[in-house]
């Protein structure tokens, strides 16, 4: 006998090529979230049922996938996107299709589709409070280090006004390749060792985010001296780099394993149940399991799978996350998130330095710093 | 001004928009709010702008009304919003001076770039506006002190060199620009040569 009819939704992260493993742990956090739903009745009575495609870690694919998804399979909503050079490639879909994306992760700031629904950080969400610190806490000669796409571009901009609106200096700005090798980033580490500076600041993702800290770890460098610092360096590439080696470096992010709370407590066992006990969570991964949720609820306040519908419904809309009480901004579709900086351990979890004490308000226009952090603190 | 400073203004930007308070007018608020501007809507069009504005977003509607300088320089960065791209439209536009355009129905995309090209192109064009201002001037002071300078060679028969010197130390003691005692001794040349020949001559 058939069921009830389920709620289509697309899903499009990765699950191969360069930013695959950071991508699979936001598909395993959507698939998780519409299990857990689903577990409780659906939304309405119908399950949500996922249509999940593999884009491989490249633009074009999800352009192509996101236009099949939103014609051929004809779901109004879609879950994914990691770099933001996948978003931009989606984003044309969405316009001309009318689709709703909602957009897991931390990205650079400086836009606004009515189509998407931005889960993850802007820069006044982490950048402004991740400067801040290292300035006090490390020094101020800073070292940047970035893949070459339009995020780090980005970041690197608006972390370098940060650094300089309050005294500090770039020393260098360097790119490699996505797909860049050991012996670009042995070329980086001498680089730094030559220009000594206070603080690594990476924007490096995916596959070389390992070979950066590996190269530090080998050149015999102290994080306790001279960080590496980062956006983008959760549980999941200390993972996969070895948590000895990601050790002492400082991450800034509204989500940790190692936060708190009941919500997060239950997402962390569902996580272990799921993917085995030494599982780790992480910030994109976070992003990913409540975003669903709140697309749920939305759902069930309009019984439409519709974008207007569902945009609507979203704007203002609240959730018990795991890095706490999250809510969709209705002026700019991002999210008020949980700023916090946080030291990688050698288990391969973060001690969390410092935390906001209320979510922060985001702010994707912003430049430089707005006293956020502080009166958040 | 600097790129940098330009989008670092956006903050403080105070915006016009004089466009009805429709569904495009306040996805075009909303936007600018979302930059960080501060915005204040004009409906309907004002025959002068609000003082202090840096931006103004213009409705020009097919068989409406210009606005209140045109044609000519307006007084701010100006964006001309369009749904009509028919050559009386264009005319329009031109003549009113538009630095960027935004298109109608109007999305989010595209307006933060037209908002930082306008105000460029508006300072830039500010800026080349006072220095041929500038360079006008100066020709005009050029050409007077060279003609006061004749006058004085002729009449005296100074040297060029004293004959400037002269101008130069008038225009100290009297602390007025060379150029004011150049056309002095322009003016006062002109009134001489106008009278007829006196008895007191040989």
């Amino acid at each position: 006998m058939a069921g009830p009819e389920p709620w289509r939704v697309g899903v499009l992260f990765s699950s191969t090529g360069v930013t695959s493993v950071i991508e699979s742990t936001q598909l395993a956090a959507t698939l998780l979230a519409i299990q857990e739903i689903n577990d409780a009745g659906g939304v309405l009575g119908r399950p949500l049922a996922p249509v999940a495609y593999d884009p491989g870690s490249q633009s074009d694919r999800f352009h192509r996938l996101a236009e099949r998804l939103l014609l051929d399979d004809g779901v109004a909503v879609i879950f994914g996107c990691y770099t933001s050079s996948s978003r931009k490639a989606v984003l044309p879909a969405l316009e001309r299709r009318n689709g709703l994306l909602l957009y897991p992760t931390l990205y650079e700031g400086f836009e606004f589709s009515p189509n998407v629904i931005y889960t993850g950080a802007a820069p006044n969400q982490n950048s402004a409070q991740l400067a801040a610190f290292l300035l006090e806490a490390y020094g101020s000669r800073f070292y940047l280090v970035g893949s070459d796409y339009v995020f780090p571009r980005e970041s690197n901009r608006i972390f370098k006004e940060l650094v300089e609106e309050r005294g500090g200096a770039i020393v260098a700005e360097r790119y490699v390749a996505l797909d860049a090798g050991p012996a670009d980033f042995d070329a980086i580490i001498r680089d730094v060792r030559a220009r000594a500076p206070d603080v690594i600041f990476s924007t490096v993702v995916g596959r070389g985010t390992a070979l950066l800290y590996r190269a530090y770890a080998e050149a015999g460098l102290d994080p306790e001296r001279l960080p590496i610092a980062s956006l983008t360096t959760s549980e999941a590439e200390a993972a996969l780099m070895g948590p000895q080696i990601a050790a002492g470096h400082i991450t800034a992010a509204p989500y940790f394993q190692s936060c708190g709370g009941e919500a997060n407590r239950r997402f962390v066992a569902a996580w272990r149940k799921r993917h085995g006990p030494q599982a780790a969570t992480n910030l994109c991964a976070e992003a990913a399991y409540f975003q669903v949720f709140l697309l749920a609820e939305a759902l069930a306040r309009t019984g439409r799978l519709d974008a207007d519908h569902l945009r609507d419904a979203l704007l203002g809309a609240e959730f018990e996350a795991p890095q706490g009480r999250v809510a969709i901004d209705p002026d700019n579709q991002h999210t008020y998130l949980w700023p916090r900086i946080g030291r990688a351990r050698p288990d391969g979890q973060f001690e969390i330095l410092r935390g906001a004490k209320a979510p922060v308000k985001p702010d994707p226009y912003l430049i430089g710093f707005a006293g956020g952090w502080t009166a958040a603190l | 001004m600097s790129s940098h400073a330009l989008i670092r203004d956006l903050r403080e930007l105070r915006v016009a928009v004089a466009h009805p308070r429709d569904r495009d007018g306040e996805e075009l608020v909303r936007h600018l709010q979302r930059i960080g501007c501060q915005v204040q809507v004009l409906w309907p069009p004002p025959s002068a702008l609000p003082e202090r504005t840096d931006v103004v977003f213009w409705l020009f509607e097919a068989g409406g009304g210009r606005p209140p300088w045109s044609p000519g320089e307006p007084p701010v960065a100006l964006i001309a919003i369009v749904d009509y791209e028919s050559p009386t439209s264009l005319r329009t536009i031109l003549e009113a001076n538009a630095k960027a355009v935004i298109g109608k129905p109007i999305r989010p995309f595209g307006i933060l770039t037209n908002l930082v090209l306008a105000r460029a192109l508006h300072g830039y064009e500010k800026r080349l506006n006072a220095k041929v201002a500038k360079l006008e001037e100066t020709l005009r002071s050029t050409r007077q002190v060279e003609k006061a300078k004749r006058i004085l060679m002729g009449l005296r028969g100074l040297s060029e060199q004293a004959a400037y010197e002269t101008i130069r130390r008038q225009a100290m003691q009297k602390r007025l620009p060379m150029a004011a005692i150049a056309s002095s001794i322009i003016h006062a040349n002109d009134i001489l040569a106008s009278l007829p020949p006196g008895d007191g001559g040989a």
